[in-house]
């Protein structure tokens, strides 16, 4: 078979992008390289051996991993046919993956930094179910992915509402499948991002852990505890600081026809799918000194997003909105739950009596239903605000222990799958508890 | 619902009372086990070392203790369990200490297990988990008689498809 994948029909099996081998070598390398630095640092001294080691790890990497990434690439064979997409892997031990259209979720592409100086993609198929529920084709140009995406999202669309695709039969997609994206929400700039972080508590605390740290050594003349400290709480600020301003950068929100698209990261970018349909419930976050700069985040929980990727690696982000003043939050809580009102009038707030379980927080606790979804909210640092619809809520429960019978109170929780959102009232007054329950039971099988 | 959290109110189904005969059994022969190996160390310690002999009781009291506590705790426990079927939802009760009532609509149900180890098997129960697309609903009821626990899987089964809403 000639090497170019191009060519191939899709319905017979194509290869990802001959450059893949070449992607993951340098992987390779750059894990070996980082191993080598970390031992050099850890063991103390950096002596002369590691000036000879340093470029034969490297070097050793590119041509290892190159060589398994090309027996990996040579030996993986993807398909997608009129009911499902395939991947098939592996040289001994040969592994096959179907993933039927309906149990599709989701497509999203990531460009890993080293794939992307090629311009590859890894286009990722998540299914709903626990741990192994992503599938991942890399790499394809970004082009390719995109038109892929396209492909698949409008097959498993049509799947799933039974109407038929519109060029069925044809299995290359239609030239205008690869349409800008559409209508812009938010675009939320850089700059915003570094400020939001910068006025966060926990990295603040981490600086703060870090000069203490600092200081402390100096104090008691410990040069160890020096770069201990620096390493230990530096090392979470420089996290916070990565996660954060690294993954939301150049963050973009846009409408695709039915949904949302999150495009995000400066070196390595991904480019995810919300689908309405698929929304499980909406969080809003208010940390303390956002609060006062009126400043909020909006985290979204999707159906399928609470496996793990095959490597194990933390699942696509929840996050819709990394922070946005409140006239946009509601726009965008509006659209992933369209009629949710946000402050409800009518609210189940816990008594005095059950103050011992949370003697601040008892006063900004509150649970509430309005027509489309119930609502909570909870926290004096940090308040959070969750949101399930009535429709997408799956069970509910009333809990009581023994201090809380003495007291008169119950806990209520509505349950949604694991994720951000976590609509609950805790030691509200036992019969209040049973109303909210009986409300929500009710709710949720009108609609 | 008058008071949900009431094990005396009529309509809930009970779970088998040889769920208690059960869990006694396995932990009396759990404790039994745990007592005669503690006991057996100590016995050959305070023989070889300075340690007084009546130590060896010790073991021997904390494992009646457990024995009175299980036989305290198992039959409440498996008269605190149970269920009802209600129109369009299961509701499922346990707990005198820590209550927790439950409330899981037909058509949220993605799907049933039924769970039987052998001695399950031979008092003649299993359980029956119910999963939701939220692993907080969490909802195992043990000792559910055999037969009982066919037909509520079955009519389960039925009712989630009728009403399934999927996700």
């Amino acid at each position: 078979m000639a090497p170019g994948s191009e060519v191939a029909p899709l319905d017979a099996g194509r290869r990802t992008h001959p450059l893949t081998s070449v992607v993951l070598g340098l992987g390779w390398s750059a894990a070996a390289i980082v191993g080598l630095v970390s031992s050099l640092v850890q063991g103390g001294g950096f002596e002369s051996w590691g000036l000879i080691a340093l470029p034969v790890a490297a070097v050793g990497g590119v041509v290892v991993g190159s060589i398994i990434g090309w027996i990996s690439w040579r030996f993986t064979l993807f398909v997608i046919n009129d009911a499902e997409v395939k991947v098939d892997s592996g040289m001994l031990w040969k592994k096959s993956r179907r993933v039927p259209f309906e149990r599709l979720q989701s497509v999203d592409i990531h460009e890993p930094f080293v794939a992307r100086l090629f311009g590859l993609a890894e286009l990722r198929l998540d299914s709903a179910g626990g741990s192994e529920s992503r599938t991942a084709v890399r790499y394809l140009r970004l082009t390719e992915a995109q038109e892929l995406r396209a492909l698949l999202v409008r097959r498993a669309h049509a799947r799933a509402t039974g109407t038929p695709e519109e060029s069925s039969g044809d299995v290359a997609p239609p030239p205008d499948a690869l349409a800008p994206p559409l209508e812009v929400v938010a675009e939320v700039p850089p700059s915003r991002v570094v400020i939001g972080t910068l006025l966060s508590l926990d990295l603040l605390a981490a600086v703060t852990a870090a000069v203490l740290a600092v200081a402390a050594s100096i104090w008691f003349a410990e040069p160890l505890a020096f770069f201990g400290g620096l390493l230990g709480a530096g090392g979470w600020a420089v996290q916070i600081v990565g996660s954060r301003v690294l993954d939301q950068w150049g963050y973009r929100l846009s409408r695709v026809p039915h949904g949302l698209r999150v495009e995000r990261g400066l070196f390595t970018r991904t480019s995810e799918t919300i689908p309405f349909d698929r929304v499980q419930g909406v969080a809003v976050v208010e940390p303390l000194v956002w609060r006062q700069l009126g400043w909020r985040q909006v985290l979204v929980a999707v159906a399928g997003a609470g496996g793990q990727g095959e490597s194990g690696e933390q699942d696509k982000a929840a996050t819709v909105l990394p922070i946005a003043d409140p006239e946009l939050a509601r726009l965008v809580v509006d659209l992933l739950v369209p009629g949710a009102v946000e402050q409800l009038d009518e609210r189940h707030t816990p008594p005095r009596s059950g103050w011992v379980f949370a003697p601040i927080g008892r006063r900004f606790r509150w649970i509430g239903a309005d027509d489309v979804a119930m609502v909570s909210s909870t926290g004096w640092v940090t308040r959070r605000t969750s949101i399930v619809p009535h429709r997408k809520n799956q069970s509910v429960a009333v809990e009581q222990g023994p201090l809380q019978r003495r007291l008169g109170v119950a806990s209520v929780s509505v349950h949604s799958p694991d994720g951000p959102v976590d609509v609950a009232g805790l030691h509200l007054g036992r019969d209040d508890a049973f109303a909210v329950a009986t409300e929500a039971s009710r709710r949720s099988r009108s609609r | 619902m008058a008071d949900p959290f009431d094990p005396g109110e009529p309509g809930w189904s009970p779970v088998s009372p040889r769920l208690a005969t059960a869990r006694l059994l396995i932990g009396s022969v759990t404790t039994l086990v745990a007592v005669v190996v503690v006991a057996a160390l100590l016995g050959i310690i305070a023989a070889t070392t300075t340690l007084p002999p009546w130590w060896v009781g010790l073991p021997v009291v904390l494992g009646l203790l457990v024995l009175g506590w299980l036989a305290w705790w198992a039959p409440r426990n498996q008269r605190s369990w149970g269920y009802r079927e209600q129109e369009e939802e299961l509701v499922v009760r346990r707990g005198l200490m820590f209550r927790r009532v439950v409330s899981v609509p037909y058509g949220r149900m993605q799907f049933v297990d039924l769970q039987q180890g052998p001695l399950a098997r031979r008092f003649g129960f299993a359980s029956l988990s119910l999963h939701t697309a939220s692993t907080k609903t969490a909802s195992t009821i043990p000792g559910v008689p055999h037969d009982e626990a066919l037909r509520l899987r079955l009519r389960l089964t039925e009712l989630g498809e009728s009403r399934g809403a999927g996700l």
